[in-house]
C-alpha cells in the first residue's frame, strides 16, 4: 500500500502536465533547510530530487548508514529542497549506504522501496578533505550517486 | 431523344451548332458516350441533368479527334450535348456517330464525383471500377485542374476498425490516393507507386461511427487512360490489436502493443511505426523486442521514453535480417518501440513485419540495461554472477561490486560467439587497476587481483564495437580465490 502511494506520487511527478490549463505553476523558491552542524566534518551527503509538480512535492529525509550502522540523517524537508548532512566519519574506506524516507499524505514515515534506494558504496575518508556523496533522484524516482572531494574549509 | 445504349447520328451544320440529346434511364445505371471524330470539327461533349445543369464536360482531343464521356451515373432524365470548338469548321455534310452504352451501376464509378461534395458512397468490402478520365476537369474554376474521383466510406458501427484500400495499376497513370475525415482534414496521402503502378493502404485505423472520404487522382495533370479501368477495393476489419493502427507515425498516435506480437507494414516511404508499451505495475521488468526481417529492406528498431526521446537504437543486422532489443530495464510507465526502414526510401505495403515483445520480471543475476557507463553502473553482489548481452552494436556493460574484506578476487567472463571482449577493473575513484582481453571471438577471459576492501567497477567491452550477439548471453562472475 505504501509502495503504491509512492508510485502514485512519483508517477504524478513524472507524467504531469499534458493539459495546458493544468500545467503546474513554477514552484516557489524553497525555504532554506537548516543543516545539522558537526565540528570539522569530513563527509557530506547531499540529496537532490527533481520534482515535476507541486502535488508530488511531499516531505522526505535521508538516513546515512556507515559500515551498517546509522551515522546520521539529513533534516526533513520538501522534495524540492536540497538536503545536506555533514558528518565526521572515521578515516579509511567506509561502506556508506543512504536510505531515503518519505511521509505519505496519510500515514507514517515510510522507507522508499528497494528499487528507489541507491546502492551501498565505499567512500574513502581522508584527512584534510571533505568527501561529498550526492544522491540525485530523477523525476521518475530513479536514484544515482556521484562522489566528489574537496579540501576541508580552513578553520 | 436517345435511348441509353442507342446510337445517334448527326451533323455540325455550322461552327456554332449544338446538338442536344435527351437520355432517359428508368433504372440506375452507368452510361458511356463515345463520339467519333469528323474532319474539321473539334468536338466537345457535355452531360447535363434534367434541370440542364452541366455535370461533366470532355474535350480531350483537337480537330478531327474522338471524344468520350465515361462512367456517367444515370437514373432519370439527362442530356448529352455535342458541340464544336473550331470556329472555322466547315463540314456540314459529314455525319458523326454518338454511341452510348448502358451498364449496371453496381461496382462502377458514377460521374460526377469530382469533389468532396459529390463523393460517391462505396461500401467497405466492395469494389468500384472507374477511369482516370477525362484528364482535366473543365467545369472547375480552374479548367487546368486534373480530374479527381471522390469516394466516401461510412463506418456505421462503434469501435476501432482497420481500413485496407487497394487501387490497381493503370498504364500511363501515376495514381495518388488520399484519405480525408468528415472535416476535410487530410489523414493520409499515398503515392508509393510510380507510373503504371497501383497504390495500397494497409491497416489504416479508423474510429466508428464515422465517415471518411477517398480522393483518387492522377499525379500528372495531362495524363489519363480511357481504355483501362482502375479497381478500387476497400476492406474494413474490426481492430483486434494484432496489427498496427495507422496513422501511428508519431508518439501521440502510437498503436498500443498489448498482445505478444503485432504486425505492420512500411508504407509510404519514410514510414515510422510507433508502438506503445505500457507497464502498469512498479515491478522492475526487462523488455525484449524482436523485429522480423522484410524482403528487400533493412529495418531498425528504436526504444523511446515516455516523452519520445530515444534511449536505445537497434541496427545490429543488415538487409532482410531481424533486429533484437535485448533486455532493457523498465519500471512502470509508458515506453515506445519505433520501427523504421533504414534508407527511408523503401516501401512495400504487401508484406508485413512482426514485432514481438516480451516482458520478463527482473531478477538478480540478469543484466539491467542501461548499464553502459559509470553513471549507470549496475550493482553486482560479490560471489554472484550476472548474465547479459553484448548488444546492440557498440554496447559496453558496467558492473560495480563491494568487497568487504581484503583478498584475491577472480573475475571470470564466459566466451560469446562473435565477441572478443576486454574486461577492465577500476577502483572506486575510477583508476584503472587491471585489464584482460579475450584472444579471439568466443574465448573466455578472466582476471585475478589482490584487492583491499572497497567498491570496484568492471567494464566489459567487445574489442570491436561492431561485435555483438543478441542470441547468446555472457556470464560474469566475481568471486574470491
Amino acid at each position: 500500500m505504501r509502495r503504491l502511494a509512492l508510485s502514485a506520487a512519483l508517477l504524478a511527478a513524472a507524467c504531469a502536465g499534458p493539459k495546458q490549463a493544468e500545467l503546474p505553476q513554477p514552484l516557489p523558491p524553497p525555504s532554506p533547510v537548516s543543516v545539522l552542524e558537526v565540528k570539522d566534518p569530513n563527509f557530506e551527503a547531499i540529496v537532490v530530487e527533481s520534482v515535476g509538480n507541486e502535488e508530488a512535492d511531499f516531505v522526505t529525509f535521508t538516513k546515512i548508514f556507515v559500515d551498517g550502522k546509522e551515522a546520521g540523517k539529513t533534516v526533513v524537508g520538501l522534495r524540492s529542497q536540497e538536503k545536506h548532512a555533514r558528518l565526521k566519519l572515521p578515516i579509511g574506506n567506509q561502506p556508506v549506504r543512504l536510505e531515503h524516507w518519505f511521509l505519505p499524505a496519510v500515514g507514517e514515515w515510510t522507507v522508499f522501496p528497494e528499487t528507489h534506494q541507491p546502492r551501498e558504496r565505499f567512500v574513502r575518508i581522508e584527512e584534510g578533505t571533505i568527501a561529498r556523496l550526492i544522491l540525485r533522484y530523477d523525476p521518475a524516482g530513479r536514484p544515482s550517486l556521484t562522489l566528489s572531494r574537496e579540501p576541508e574549509a580552513p578553520h | 431523344m436517345l435511348k441509353p445504349g442507342g446510337t445517334a447520328k448527326g451533323t455540325i451544320g455550322n461552327p456554332k451548332d449544338q446538338d442536344w440529346y435527351r437520355l432517359d434511364s428508368m433504372a440506375d445505371g452507368v452510361v458511356t458516350a463515345k463520339l467519333g471524330g469528323i474532319k474539321d470539327v473539334d468536338f466537345v461533349i457535355s452531360f447535363f441533368d434534367k434541370d440542364r445543369r452541366e455535370l461533366k464536360r470532355v474535350d480531350e482531343t483537337t480537330v478531327g479527334g474522338d471524344e468520350q464521356l465515361l462512367d456517367l451515373g444515370v437514373a432519370g432524365a439527362y442530356y448529352l450535348v455535342v458541340s464544336n470548338k473550331n470556329e472555322k469548321a466547315n463540314n456540314p455534310t459529314q455525319v458523326y456517330e454518338l454511341v452510348t452504352k448502358l451498364d449496371a451501376s453496381a461496382g462502377r464509378e458514377r460521374e460526377p464525383n469530382d469533389t468532396a461534395l459529390t463523393a460517391q458512397a462505396v461500401e467497405a468490402g466492395g469494389l468500384a471500377k472507374g477511369h482516370y478520365w477525362p484528364a482535366k476537369q473543365l467545369l472547375s474554376e480552374d479548367p487546368e485542374v486534373a480530374e479527381e474521383d471522390w469516394y466516401s466510406i461510412e463506418v456505421s458501427k462503434t469501435g476501432l476498425f482497420l481500413l485496407n484500400i487497394d487501387v490497381s495499376e493503370v498504364p500511363k497513370v501515376d495514381a495518388i490516393l488520399e484519405v480525408y475525415d468528415t472535416n476535410g482534414y487530410k489523414l493520409k496521402e499515398l503515392d508509393a507507386g510510380g507510373i503504371g503502378e497501383g497504390e495500397s493502404l494497409r491497416s489504416f485505423g479508423v474510429r466508428g461511427p464515422g465517415k471518411f472520404q477517398l480522393r483518387l487522382r492522377s499525379k500528372y495533370k495531362t495524363t489519363g487512360n480511357p481504355d483501362v479501368t482502375y479497381d478500387l477495393l476497400t476492406e474494413l476489419l474490426p481492430y483486434q490489436g494484432a496489427t498496427e493502427f495507422e496513422p501511428n507515425d508519431q508518439r501521440t498516435d502510437a498503436t498500443p502493443l498489448e498482445l505478444d506480437s503485432i504486425s505492420g507494414t512500411i508504407a509510404p516511404a519514410g514510414d515510422q511505426d510507433w508502438y506503445k508499451v505500457t507497464i502498469a505495475s512498479e515491478t522492475r521488468s526487462l523488455l525484449r523486442g524482436e523485429l522480423s526481417g522484410l524482403s528487400g529492406m533493412d529495418l531498425t528498431l528504436s526504444l523511446r521514453d515516455s516523452l519520445g526521446n530515444e534511449i536505445s537504437f537497434i541496427d545490429n543486422m543488415g538487409k532482410e535480417q531481424p533486429e533484437i532489443l535485448t533486455g532493457w530495464g523498465l519500471t512502470g510507465g509508458e515506453h515506445f518501440l519505433v520501427v523504421t526502414e533504414k534508407s527511408g526510401k523503401k516501401v512495400d505495403s504487401r508484406q508485413s513485419y512482426t514485432l514481438a515483445r516480451k516482458l520478463i520480471t527482473f531478477q538478480p543475476g540478469l543484466e539491467w540495461e542501461p548499464n553502459n557507463s559509470s553513471a549507470t553502473v549496475q550493482s553486482l553482489k560479490f560471489g554472484e554472477s550476472v548474465d547479459g548481452y553484448f548488444a546492440p552494436k557498440g554496447d559496453e556493460d558496467w558492473y560495480e561490486f563491494n568487497l568487504y574484506q581484503n583478498g584475491v578476487v577472480v573475475l571470470e567472463l564466459t566466451g560469446v560467439i562473435n565477441a572478443a571482449p576486454s574486461l577492465t577493473l577500476f577502483d572506486q575513484e575510477f583508476k584503472e587497476l587491471a585489464s584482460s582481453a579475450a584472444p579471439k571471438p568466443g574465448d573466455p577471459v578472466s582476471l585475478e587481483r589482490e584487492l583491499d576492501r572497497g567498491t570496484y567497477v568492471v567494464r566489459l567491452k567487445p574489442a570491436d564495437p561492431a561485435q555483438n550477439n543478441v542470441r547468446d548471453k555472457y556470464s560474469l562472475r566475481v568471486r574470491a580465490k
